[in-house]
């Protein structure tokens, strides 16, 4: 009969006994297990067959050596080369990845949504400047005003919410209450020479708009509220809002634009050039590495 | 120069120093490897691998034993070298011994033994290759854990500390390895020891 005993033990009484044969059990546990063995044929058995397998296991020889492994100090050296080509290999892979990902989302996510917004606000910005009509004197009245607005916004808010509490009846001011902060104090401009274009009427914003919105708040205001007719305070003033804001940061990258054009350059475009460079130099310098190591 | 000398010269980056550390151990490491990995080739492979490891490494060897430390080092580069060859399989050393008519990879060659009769010593080898083929299909921590404790015959501390398990851990797969070894070593009873046999037989 080929079926063995120790297969017919639990798990841990296979354990117990395996660590009995080894003398790794505590006096009380191999008082126990000896009990059990004068009384149980079958861990008998299995005790034996455990013994017998480890007995053979420990008559295995030894083998000889084919070498010695003494080491030199160009196998210490060429074994820190081996490492760096897998590290080197990996990071050109996923610097490789992450500049496609970055191409990818640029190729099919900019281009169908903000790249083609913001081309159309460019556009539509430089065909509104001719529209504004507005002189010298007021641009430069706007360049004062937004200077102040600039060095005390808190200073410039009051006499805003009080134009406003003029312009508009109070709960309609309280609702447009998020505008006022963004506002510049009113200029010498008059309301008739503001011609609001079509789109800002519609609570678009534009760009080059924003120049002359900054020094003639209130006057953009007073328009607002003539056209506002057709529309309820609380649809339109958010539309204001993002006009201002999105203004203010279009006027600073036109600042920014004239001083250096490569500040022009998207950072997207920039996260790619750098990605690149990052890719051709890693790839070289594993490259190198494999070809140094033959 | 005791080993903890050595040790400190090694630390402070002396080859020669460790070199004859390595001359002290490398007959058990390479005999680790070797009943770990069943292929001499492999096992050199992982000896050499696991010194160098150990000279890059003996700077963070803060006491203790050296040799548990070392052990660790150079199982844990047989783990790697079972890891590399499983994910390239390059065809099972059995087929290959097979088919180049080898007739078991521990040749009688590569085994230290005592001068004894022609068929002994064949016996003796057919014998050792059956008990390594046997190691070779256990699971990678059970075999681990068989060579260390009964091969090698290390006490379970020293296995616990090598493999970096609890003791319970060891305990476990040493009775588990055993008790799959001697189911597997049914399929070679012809070559086993009579007593061996005849307890099976009995039973």
């Amino acid at each position: 009969m080929n079926e063995m005993q120790v297969h017919k033990l639990s798990q841990r009484d296979l354990e117990r006994l395996s660590a009995y044969l080894d003398g790794e059990l505590n006096a009380r546990q191999t008082a126990r297990i000896e009990a059990r063995l004068e009384r149980e044929p079958l861990l008998r058995d299995a005790l034996q067959e455990l013994q017998q397998t480890a007995g053979l296991l420990r008559s295995m020889p030894q083998v000889t050596l084919p070498r010695h492994f003494a080491l030199t100090p160009e196998m210490v050296e060429s074994h820190k080369k081996r490492y760096a080509y897998p590290a080197l290999k990996l990071s050109s892979a996923l610097v490789t990845a992450v500049f496609v990902l970055v191409i990818g989302i640029d190729v099919f996510g900019a281009a169908k949504g903000s790249g083609e917004i913001a081309t159309n606000f460019a556009q539509r910005a430089i065909a509104d400047v001719p529209a504004m009509d507005a002189d010298v004197d007021a641009a430069d009245d706007m360049v004062a005003a937004e200077a102040e607005s600039e060095e005390g916004l808190g200073e410039a808010a009051e006499p805003l919410v009080e134009a406003a509490a003029d312009a508009y009846d109070e709960d309609f001011a309280m609702e447009a209450g998020g505008v006022e902060h963004t506002q510049a104090p009113e200029s010498d401009i008059p309301a008739e020479e503001m011609e609001e274009p079509e789109e800002l009427a519609a609570g678009e914003p534009t760009t080059i708009g924003k120049t002359v919105e900054e020094g003639d708040n209130e006057e953009e205001t007073m328009g607002d509220e003539g056209e506002w007719d057709g529309f309820s305070g609380v649809d339109s003033t958010p539309a204001i809002t993002a006009t201002t804001e999105d203004d203010v940061g279009d006027y600073a990258g036109e600042e920014q634009g004239k001083e250096s054009p490569f500040d022009q350059v998207e950072p997207i475009r920039l996260l790619e050039i750098g990605l690149a460079i990052l890719c051709i130099i890693l790839i070289s310098a594993t490259l190198l590495v494999r070809v140094s190591s033959r | 120069m005791d080993e903890t000398e050595l040790i400190q010269y090694a630390q402070q980056g002396d080859l020669d120093a460790f070199n004859r550390l390595i001359q002290h151990y490398e007959q058990q490491v390479f005999n680790l490897a070797w009943r770990i990995m069943g292929d001499s080739d492999a096992a050199a492979d992982a000896t050499q691998e696991a010194f160098i490891s150990a000279y890059r490494a003996i700077g963070r060897f803060r006491g203790g034993s050296f040799r548990s430390w070392m052990l660790r080092i150079v199982t844990n580069a047989c783990y790697d070298e079972i890891r590399r060859r499983k994910r390239r399989p390059a065809g099972s050393l059995e087929t290959l011994f097979d088919d180049l008519g080898v007739p078991e990879p521990d040749n009688p060659g590569d085994l230290i033994h005592k001068p004894e009769a022609p068929e002994a010593a064949m016996e003796r080898a057919e014998l050792s290759h059956a008990i390594q083929d046997c190691l070779n299909r256990l699971p990678d921590d059970f075999r681990v854990v068989a060579v260390l404790a009964d091969v090698q015959g290390y006490e379970y501390q020293e296995v616990a500390q090598v493999i970096g398990k609890p003791l319970g851990t060891v305990k476990s797969r040493l009775a588990r390895a055993r008790a799959r070894l001697r189911e597997c070593l049914q399929r070679y009873r012809e070559l086993l020891p009579l007593t061996f046999r005849l307890e099976d037989e009995s039973s």
